[in-house]
């Protein structure tokens, strides 16, 4: 009797053991995330209303006034300002205004290179080489067949600019290449240090 | 009774050895990790072959600067025309800073097209280009073209040439007699580290 009450216990202890065993482990709590900050929007400084009256300036005859406004639009990152820069490079009277205009989308990002290559085909020619400077500076090489095109300029002034335009692309392409050697290096020389410790 | 409990421990025993991993075999070492990733020596180039066809036509433009700006981004994209391009243009292009402009660029390179251009410079009928061409293999430094120096420059109708080209063959000459000494030093160094290594095994 004892015998068997001594079995019973072992089997019980050895299924206790075995569902001990087999029992998924429980995934440790986890902490609630913290709060998330709202950002705190300031508002807007000009009414929908006021915001038309300036892109209306941008029409205005004299051309300190608008170059006044495409600055004022573009400090307050008016939505429809690429649009209205686009239209002033292609329509400004104003020479020196046009090469302004082209030296502030240059500023921005890729979204206005349009703007930068219609300012390519100006008919002043320091509006066509402040384009091809503002297109250098953005470094982004889909633009070269509207540069290239300037080679075929009759003012040498744009030729040279359009080639070193080009070389500054490459020079670009370059940088990106190196950097990108460097990090593919550096990445393998971590994954065989990461190996070496395992092992 | 015993025998059964016996059997039914050494099975529980068993299971847990087994789900603990005794009987299985070890893991084995993790693979080596992937080659290092094939990186190109040179970045393709921005233009494509059209477009490269159009800034070959800028290096004959009438303007020398737009002429000078094409060679400059040929040789930025390593366009296998650029050399033999300043080859041609060392030869024929009318204007002399180009030419210069084009020298001054190939003093930084190495090879035998480029000594041969060089050397062909040397016999410009511009005393300035002539002058750059002398320069230029001062500071590449290689003395195989001394014998071309002597055999013309150093008898220029242009006193500032002749001098130039005494003042290059000097300059080739200290470089070939430091490449003497220096394996002359190395010699003699290898020649007592053999002897004091001979006498120390005796």
């Amino acid at each position: 009797m004892g015998k068997l009450f001594a079995f019973v216990v072992f089997l019980a202890a050895g299924g206790f053991l075995v569902y001990q065993y087999r029992k998924p482990p429980q995934a440790p709590l986890q902490a609630e995330p913290p709060m998330s900050v709202q950002p705190r929007d300031p508002g807007p400084v000009f009414a929908e209303a006021e915001v038309d009256k300036v892109r209306q300036s941008l029409q205005d005859g004299d051309p300190s006034v608008r170059w006044a406004a495409a600055q004022l639009l573009d400090s307050i990152h008016d939505p429809q300002l690429g649009g209205l820069l686009e239209k002033m490079i292609a329509e400004d009277p104003d020479p020196e205004l046009r090469i302004k205009i082209v030296g502030l989308m240059g500023r921005e990002d890729l979204v206005r290179l349009g703007g930068l290559v219609k300012g390519l085909r100006d008919v002043d020619k320091s509006v066509r080489i402040a384009s091809l400077s503002a297109l250098g500076d953005i470094g982004d090489p889909s633009v070269v067949t509207w540069v290239t095109a300037l080679l075929k300029d009759p003012e040498p002034e744009v030729r040279i600019a359009a080639l070193q335009t080009l070389g500054r692309f490459q020079d670009k392409r370059r940088q990106e290449f190196e950097a990108l050697a460097e990090k593919l290096k550096k990445d393998y020389e971590e994954a065989l240090r990461h190996a070496a410790s395992r092992r | 009774m015993k025998f059964l409990a016996v059997i039914v421990l050494a099975a529980a025993l068993g299971y847990v050895l087994f789900q603990r991993g005794v009987f299985t075999p070890p893991p084995p070492p993790p693979p080596p990790p992937p080659p290092p990733p094939a990186i190109l020596s040179e970045p393709a180039p921005v233009i494509n072959e059209e477009e490269l066809k159009k800034v070959l036509k800028s290096a004959a433009d009438p303007e020398p600067s737009v002429r000078w700006e094409a060679v400059v981004f040929l040789d930025k994209v390593k366009s296998p025309q650029a050399m033999p391009l300043m080859q041609e243009m060392l030869q024929h292009d009318m204007e002399p800073t180009v030419k210069i402009k084009i020298i001054n660029l190939l003093s930084d390179r190495r090879g035998p097209d480029v000594m041969t251009a060089l050397v062909l410079a040397m016999k410009d009928q511009e005393a300035e280009v002539r002058l750059a061409a002398l320069r230029a293999l001062e500071k590449i430094g290689d003395f195989s073209v001394a014998s071309a120096i002597a055999d013309g420059p150093i008898r220029d109708q242009e006193e500032s040439v002749r001098l130039q080209a005494m003042k290059t063959l000097n300059t080739l000459q200290d470089k070939k007699q430091k490449e003497i000494d220096d394996a002359r030093a190395r010699y003699e160094a290898e020649k007592a580290a053999a002897a004091a290594a001979a006498a120390q095994k005796k």
